[in-house]
């Protein structure tokens, strides 16, 4: 399970929701158009950004990724939604911290659901 | 042999902000198929940090100037310290064999609190002993070991570091729970250091959060795996920028890579 801030919630109000995009459009002479829907196209992305983080919250969110096999998968709870998907993953890219201050820290990752 | 980090006056090696990026380096491969290959298990984990040292002296630039050169300009391996690290190894392992024992000391761990592991030191001897770290640090780099004891009764506590025969250490009494530091900043010369806590005779207290870190006093405290010390770094030469604001201020950014 991803983990949750000391106040217990998982992510702050700078962080948003992606998903891509679901289809893939053929255009025709006539100014038609066929789209298709792609298999598993409902994956979604998160982008997750926090503030001012406490030092032992950043280092928890950065122990939780050193500590993850790449690709494999763990339980997060979209924000959005309140439901949890139970395969998701770090996207490419890792995860950034910033310590701003001698205590304060920003922390930024990627998420994405796998199939 | 790693080139040492050079380090600002005050001992340091970065100036905030530090950012610092964590990726793992997965190679995918893809086939005719359309089925992917990836060095999941495999992957190395990528270390990326950077900053800007703002408003540096004549003399701080020149050393970091003289050492950039000293690495080929980022073509040599150096030895890096993470800056937002605990550079001690599993520290909250001390009854593993990562903790080396010196003297008739028992390590017993306790229930955690807060998530935060805790230990039981007991010497049932006659003369002190310890549980100690040696690390590879650079004798300028301005170090702060400490820990946080607790016993109810007064009990005594030594934290120690030694570097080519030379100590520093610092006794502590302990009545109830505190946390105790021991600056670091001896200048000898040689950079194998011995850290180590140490418990006097017919005496037990129980110890947690121990932590190595550069700075001037204790910060937060980080638990760690594999310790913030990195043998194998380099500059990133496509990074390195000078410039200076005025006569005697200059200003340097820094990007060091390391895999682990």
């Amino acid at each position: 399970m991803f983990p949750s801030l000391e106040t217990q919630i998982r992510i702050q109000y700078k962080s948003y929701r992606k998903s891509p995009s679901s289809h893939v459009a053929h255009h025709f002479v006539d100014e038609g158009r066929q789209s298709l829907k792609l298999i598993d196209s409902d994956l979604k992305r998160w982008v997750l950004i926090y503030e001012a983080l406490q030092t032992h919250e950043s280092n928890q969110l950065r122990s939780f990724y050193e500590n993850e096999t790449p690709l494999s998968t763990f339980s997060f709870v979209d924000p959005w939604t309140g439901l949890q998907h139970d395969r998701v993953r770090f996207a490419e890219g890792g995860i950034r911290i910033v310590q701003t201050e001698p205590h304060s820290f920003r922390v930024e990752c990627e998420l994405e659901q796998s199939v | 042999m790693s080139l040492e980090f050079p380090t600002l006056d005050n001992g340091l090696v970065a100036q905030l902000p530090i950012e610092l990026r964590i990726s793992k380096n997965i190679i995918h491969n893809q086939f005719r198929d359309r089925s992917v290959l990836a060095n999941s298990t495999s992957a190395r984990t990528k270390y990326s940090w950077s900053w800007t040292y703002s408003n540096i002296s004549d003399a701080e630039m020149s050393r970091i100037l003289y050492f950039w050169e000293q690495t080929g300009r980022g073509a040599k391996a150096i030895r890096f310290y993470d800056p937002l690290g605990n550079l001690l190894r599993h520290s909250e392992e001390l009854a593993t064999e990562n903790w080396q024992r010196v003297g008739p000391i028992d390590v017993t761990e306790l229930d955690p609190v807060d998530g935060i592991r805790q230990y039981l030191l007991t010497n049932s001897g006659d003369t002190d002993a310890e549980i100690a770290q040696t690390v590879n640090v650079e004798s300028l780099v301005s170090l702060v070991l400490s820990v946080r004891a607790k016993w109810a009764g007064a009990v005594n506590v030594v934290l120690a570091s030694t570097a080519e025969g030379s100590e520093v250490n610092q006794n502590y009494s302990i009545d109830g729970s505190r946390v105790c530091e021991l600056a670091i900043q001896s200048g000898i010369q040689g950079s194998i250091r011995r850290v180590s806590i140490r418990v006097p005779a017919h005496t037990q207290v129980i110890i947690s959060e121990p932590q190595l870190e550069i700075g001037l006093r204790r910060g937060d405290y980080l638990m760690s795996n594999e310790g913030g010390i990195f043998e194998s770094a380099w500059i990133d030469p496509n990074q390195f920028r000078l410039w200076s604001t005025a006569p005697g201020s200059h200003s340097i950014f820094m990007n060091v890579l390391s895999f682990r």
